[in-house]
């Protein structure tokens, strides 16, 4: 689905949404997402910046000079547009089925034995787009995204050994192996008898 | 330069004679910038030159010619592994730079004490962000000492006391938080009470004063025995015990292990066997708020105890865990059986009726209980005790 297919899906949720009331999204690169206000309003930061705009309106009126509905227009300049449509989708399966709570410690590596299927596949993404998702989650402060996301790439570190999760994440161990041990004997130490 | 002149807005394509497709102008220019490439610019440099090119123009020059074509599959052949490179460094870059502290926190939380350890031991970041004291992480590693090996209770005691004899491995030892006995299986207990007593003596000396949890708890039913007394004196900060699958050979065990340590708070043995129901040694304790002893056998200190206990209309005292039940909070005894009743009608009819005494009798602090009470008794007894969460 590319961006102009994600904004026709927006597009019609919002037209069918009960509120009635859309709000455009836009993206680092300028593009709009037209969205229903109660799937923009999972993201706290939208909320305080539709707060704002509604303090700031001297009249409360939703109607234009030519008497056409006004759109808010939110920009997040922090947000690619390809990570944008990623939330969307997030926030508009949340509304029609909210996610399940991740239980702490994560109980498994495979994300779809702690959390419902459809959850599941949506993180089953490449690294960067899934940090990015991160990074749009914090920014955006949608917490049932953010846990997802980081709790996926927990479920990537879980049961690795240092070296696995290096590979995994491509980084390099800057401890000398007496660094390491030293670091490995304050966690735990081994009475041998 | 010519500002109004546009670029060809399509690739040029060669078609079946040789000429280019886009009309006679463009097929002109495609066959001197054609010529020139292939007859003049040595392939090196071509691929050196195609190599600045991004993946849409590579593609429609690869549709120019064969040679062109030959040569763009040489540069993106030799791009993969730097794109590869290029995308293993962005994710690099997100752990180093690009993650607020925050978010990797909120990452961490996720982990359990294992996973925690080892992402500790990937690199100086993250050792940082897990063991330092950056607020906001709330899932520290709990310092674990592991005692691994057949020993004996008598070699792992003398060794500590070398150990405590240095000042400094003594303030390190101080650090640990869990004790864990990997091969308890093949620990070697002394039963001899000049034993005994000796290693309480030494034990007295090398006090773990950190240690609040102790796991002595294996895979095996395996009984513990009373020399494991001296074990809980060095432990006088302990607030949780784990002995699943151990069969406690006398009931002295508890009393010394309650004894030794009255911060006790929690207590689990699943899968044991002679525990107390009466919880008889346990009283030297007011402070035990949870007791999980699922799948295990219990016995009496006396025999009409046991049938007191069962008793709805006398005996008001006697009731299950009534020596140290001033402030338990949560109790699980699913699966409970008894060692002197072999009749299921029997055994099924004490369990009802103790487990309905004892929640009758519970001090306020109980809110959570999970038995073998039958619906209709759990519902009855919501209505007396509201305040306790019962479930089977």
């Amino acid at each position: 689905m590319d961006v102009e297919d994600s904004k026709e899906t927006a597009a019609s949720t919002a037209d069918t949404s009960s509120s009635g009331v859309t709000i455009q999204l836009i993206s680092k690169e300028g593009d709009k997402f037209p969205v229903p206000i109660t799937v923009s309003n999972m993201s706290e930061l939208v909320k305080s910046m539709m707060d704002d705009k509604d303090d700031d309106d001297d009249d409360d009126d939703d109607e234009d000079d030519d008497g056409k509905e006004k759109i808010t227009e939110i920009p997040l300049p922090n947000v690619k547009s390809e990570v944008l449509k990623k939330v969307i989708e997030f926030c508009e399966h949340h509304l029609a089925e909210p996610m399940t709570e991740i239980e702490k410690p994560l109980k498994s590596q495979n994300m779809a034995d702690v959390v419902q299927k459809w959850y599941a596949d949506f993180v089953d993404l490449e690294q960067v787009l899934l940090f990015e998702l991160i990074l749009a989650a914090n920014y955006m402060d949608i917490k049932p995204l953010l846990d997802l996301t980081c709790a996926t790439v927990a479920s990537m570190i879980k049961g690795k050994t240092p070296d696995e999760i290096r590979a995994t994440f491509n980084i390099t161990n800057d401890f000398s192996p007496e660094e390491e041990a030293q670091v490995r004997e304050e966690n735990k130490w081994c009475e041998e008898a | 330069m010519n500002s109004n002149r546009k670029r060809p807005s399509t690739p040029l394509v060669p078609i079946d004679d040789g000429s280019f497709a886009g009309g006679p102008r463009r097929q002109k220019k495609a066959m001197i910038a054609s010529s020139t490439w292939e007859l003049l610019l040595p392939v090196p440099v071509s691929i050196e030159t195609f190599s600045w090119l991004d993946q849409e123009n590579l593609m429609n020059l690869s549709l120019v010619s064969k040679k062109f074509n030959g040569i763009i599959a040489v540069v993106i052949r030799k791009q993969r592994p730097q794109r590869r490179r290029q995308r293993k460094a962005r994710i690099a870059s997100f752990w180093n730079l690009l993650l607020p502290v925050p978010v990797i926190h909120e990452t961490i939380s996720w982990l359990d004490q294992e996973s925690l350890m080892n992402l500790c031991l990937v690199s100086k970041k993250f050792y940082d962000i897990i063991a330092g004291n950056e607020p906001g992480n709330k899932n520290k590693i709990i310092p674990v000492f592991e005692v691994i090996g057949k020993t004996s209770l008598e070699t792992l005691l003398k060794n500590l006391r070398v150990h405590f004899r240095n000042k400094e491995t003594r303030s390190k030892l101080q650090s640990y938080v869990i004790m864990r006995f990997k091969d308890l299986d093949n620990f070697e207990f002394d039963y001899t009470s000049e034993s005994i007593m000796k290693n309480i003596r030494i034990a007295k000396k090398v006090q773990m004063n950190g240690i609040t949890s102790l796991d002595l708890s294996s895979g095996s039913l395996t009984t513990i025995e009373p020399s494991t007394s001296a074990l809980f004196s060095m432990l006088p900060n302990l607030r949780q015990v784990d002995m699943s699958n151990k069969y406690i050979s006398r009931h002295c065990i508890h009393t010394e292990l309650f004894r030794s340590c009255p911060s006790l708070e929690k207590l689990t043995m699943h899968n044991s066997a002679d525990f107390c129901l009466s919880a008889f040694g346990m009283g030297f304790t007011s402070s035990i708020k949870e007791i999980y002893i699922d799948n295990s056998y219990f016995d009496a200190y006396e025999n009409d105890e046991l049938v007191h206990m069962a008793d709805l209309n006398d005996h008001q005292d006697t009731f299950m865990f009534h020596y140290c039940c001033n402030a338990l909070e949560r109790v699980s005894i699913r699966n409970m059986n008894l060692d002197l009743i072999y009749n299921d009608g029997e055994q099924f009819a004490f369990n009802q009726n103790a487990c309905i005494k004892f929640i009758r009798n519970a001090p306020q602090t109980l809110r959570w209980f999970r038995s073998d009470l039958t619906q209709e008794n759990m519902e009855m007894l919501r209505k007396e005790r509201p305040g306790i969460e019962l479930l089977n």
